[in-house]
C-alpha cells in the first residue's frame, strides 16, 4: 500500500499538469462562453465540458513515458507502478467528477448564470440526480484516462510502429463495422437502442470497456523494459 | 562470504545480434566490483537484466536469493544509477531526491543534503535544465544516499571534471567504510578507479573474459622489453597480446604468471620487465585485432 502511495505521490509532484491545468482550460472555456452568452438573447448550450475529458485522455498518454523510466529506475515493480498510476487517475477522476457535478448544481441554482449559459448542466446528459452525474462523469473520465494509458502502454511495450499498426487495424475494423451496419440498415436500431437509455445508463456501459483497457495496459506494462 | 547476486549462462539476443553471451558470475557481499569493457560490450545490458529492467533471453538470475522481476523485496535493495536515466520534464532536483527517498528503505536524508552541498547543486532547478555534469551528480547523490545493499553505478561521472570525479571516489570510499555494501562500478576510466576495485569483471563482445580479484590481476600479465632477438624466443608458446618492434628492440605484453625460472632467464638475458596497468591490460585484451598478423598472435 505504501509502495502504491509512493507512486501516487511521484505523479502528484507535478500538480500543475494534473490538477491545475485542466481547470485553467475549463475555466477559460467557461469565461469565453459566458461573455458570449452576455451578448445573445437565446439560451447558449456549449460542449466546452468535453475539454476536461480530452485533457485526461492526453494525461493518460503522457504519464507513462514521463514517469515509468524513473519509477523502474528507482526500483519500483511494474505492478506497483501500474496500480499507483491508475489510482492517481482515479483520484483526480473523483475530484473532477465531484467538482463538475457541483458546478452543475450551482449552474442550475443560479438560473444558468443569469445569462442562459448551459455549460455544466446540459439537457439529457444531466437528467438524473447529482449523485448520478458524479458517477457518470467519473465513468467517462476513467474511460478516457484508461484509453490514454492503454495507448501509452502499447507504445511502451512494442514501440511506435506497433502502435501505429494497431491504431490502423482499429480504424479498419471500425470502417468495416460501419460499412456492415450501413449495408444492413442497422443504424436506426442502434440509435433506437441508445435513445432507449438515459445518459447515466449508457455511461454504465463504459465500465467493461474501461476495465478491458485497464487490463490491456497492465499486461503491456508488465512486459515493458526501460 | 555471502553471495548477493549471481547470474548463470546469462544471454541476451536481439534480432541479429547477441548482446550478452553466456555470462556467469557472482557478486559477494560488501565488495567493490569493476564491470569493465568497451562501449557496446554488453555491460549496461547485463545490469539492466540484473535489475529486471530488461528481460534475459536465457540464463538464470538471482539477487539476494531470488529473481528480481516484480520482486519488491529484491528491487528495494538495489540502486542502479545509469547514465541514461530519464526524469519527468517537470521534475526539479528536490523532486527526484524526494521520490528516491521514498523508494529506498535505507535512504539517509542528512547524507543526501550533505552531498547536495558537496556537489553545489541548485535544489530547485529543473532537471531538464541541468548541465551534463550536474545531471550526473544527481545520480551519484541518489546512488550514495540510497545506501542500497547492492549499488550499481553505470558510467556515473559523464560531464564531471577530474575534481568532481575524485570527490565522488572519495565520498564513495568514505561512505563504504562506514556503511559497507556491494558496489559495482561500470566505467571507461579504468586507471582512475583501479585502486578502489577489489574484483574485476571484464566484458568483451558480450562475453565475460576476466573474473578475477584485482590482486590476482596484478600478476596477470607483464610487459617485456629488450632486443628483439632476445625477446622473441621468450614469447614462443605464450599468449602475446601486443608486440611492438622498434628498430632492433621489441616491447611485448604477455599474459600469464612468471615462474621463478622465467624470472631468472629474464634477468640473465638483461631484459626489462614491466608491470601492466589494469587499463593497459583491458585495452589489449579487448581491442579489435587490426591486422591479420596481430590476429594470429592472439
Amino acid at each position: 500500500m505504501n509502495r502504491t502511495a509512493n507512486i501516487v505521490r511521484m505523479h502528484l509532484r507535478n500538480p500543475f499538469m494534473l490538477l491545475a491545468l485542466p481547470w485553467i482550460i475549463i475555466l477559460s472555456s467557461f469565461t469565453i462562453n459566458f461573455i458570449i452568452s452576455l451578448f445573445i438573447d437565446e439560451q447558449l448550450f456549449t460542449g466546452g465540458l468535453i475539454s476536461i475529458f480530452i485533457f485526461i485522455f492526453v494525461t493518460g498518454i503522457v504519464m507513462v513515458p514521463q514517469t515509468f523510466p524513473l519509477a523502474l529506475g528507482l526500483g519500483s515493480t511494474r505492478r506497483d507502478y501500474y496500480i499507483g498510476t491508475v489510482l492517481t487517475g482515479a483520484l483526480i477522476g473523483v475530484l473532477s467528477s465531484v467538482v463538475t457535478a457541483l458546478l452543475g448544481v450551482v449552474e442550475r441554482a443560479s438560473g444558468s448564470w443569469g445569462t442562459g449559459l448551459h455549460f455544466f448542466d446540459l439537457p439529457y446528459l444531466n437528467d438524473g440526480s447529482v449523485a448520478q452525474h458524479m458517477m457518470l462523469y467519473f465513468l467517462i473520465y476513467m474511460l478516457f484516462f484508461l484509453g490514454g494509458l492503454a495507448i501509452a502502454s502499447v507504445y511502451r511495450r512494442f514501440g511506435r510502429s506497433s502502435l501505429l499498426t494497431s491504431l490502423i487495424l482499429l480504424l479498419v475494423v471500425g470502417t468495416l463495422l460501419s460499412f456492415l451496419i450501413n449495408q444492413n440498415g442497422w443504424w436506426s436500431n442502434i440509435f433506437a437502442w441508445f435513445a432507449s437509455y438515459t445518459a447515466f445508463e449508457l455511461s454504465l456501459w463504459t465500465a467493461p470497456l474501461s476495465l478491458a483497457l485497464g487490463l490491456l495496459s497492465y499486461l503491456m506494462l508488465r512486459r515493458s523494459v526501460v | 562470504m555471502t553471495i548477493v547476486a549471481q547470474v548463470k549462462g546469462l544471454t541476451k539476443r536481439y534480432k541479429d545480434t547477441t548482446a550478452v553471451n553466456d555470462v556467469t558470475f557472482a557478486l559477494e557481499e560488501n565488495k567493490i566490483y569493476g564491470l569493465l569493457g568497451r562501449n557496446g560490450a554488453g555491460k549496461t545490458t547485463i545490469m539492466h537484466m540484473l535489475t529486471a529492467q530488461a528481460f534475459a533471453t536465457s540464463g538464470e538470475i538471482s539477487v539476494f536469493g531470488e529473481h528480481p522481476y516484480e520482486n519488491h523485496r529484491v528491487l528495494s535493495q538495489i540502486c542502479f544509477i545509469k547514465e541514461s536515466q530519464r526524469y519527468p520534464d517537470a521534475f526539479r532536483i528536490v523532486d527526484a531526491l524526494a521520490v528516491a527517498a521514498s523508494m529506498y528503505p535505507n535512504w539517509d536524508p542528512t547524507f543526501a543534503d550533505e552531498l547536495v552541498e558537496h556537489f553545489a547543486l541548485p535544489r530547485k532547478r529543473a532537471i531538464k535544465k541541468l548541465s551534463r555534469g550536474m545531471l550526473s551528480s544527481v545520480g551519484i547523490i541518489i546512488g550514495l544516499a540510497s545506501r542500497a545493499p547492492l549499488t550499481i553505478f553505470d558510467e556515473p561521472y559523464l560531464g564531471l571534471d577530474a575534481v568532481a570525479r575524485q570527490m565522488f571516489y572519495d565520498l564513495l570510499l568514505e561512505d563504504y567504510s562506514t556503511h559497507p555494501r556491494t558496489i559495482v562500478l561500470s566505467t571507461h576510466l579504468i586507471d582512475e578507479v583501479s585502486r578502489m576495485l577489489e574484483h574485476v569483471l571484464v566484458i568483451d563482445k558480450g562475453r565475460l573474459i576476466i573474473d578475477e580479484d584485482t590482486d590476482t590481476l596484478r600478476n596477470y600479465a607483464f610487459t617485456l622489453a629488450g632486443p628483439a632477438t632476445k625477446v622473441e624466443p621468450f614469447l614462443s608458446g605464450r599468449r602475446v597480446t601486443r608486440r611492438e618492434p622498434f628498430g632492433s628492440f621489441m616491447t611485448a605484453t604477455v599474459i600469464g604468471e612468471l615462474s621463478a625460472a622465467d624470472r631468472q632467464q629474464i634477468e640473465a638475458e638483461g631484459l626489462e620487465l614491466l608491470p601492466v596497468s589494469l587499463q593497459q591490460l583491458i585495452v589489449q585484451l579487448t581491442h579489435q585485432p587490426s591486422t591479420p598478423q596481430e590476429a594470429v598472435n592472439r
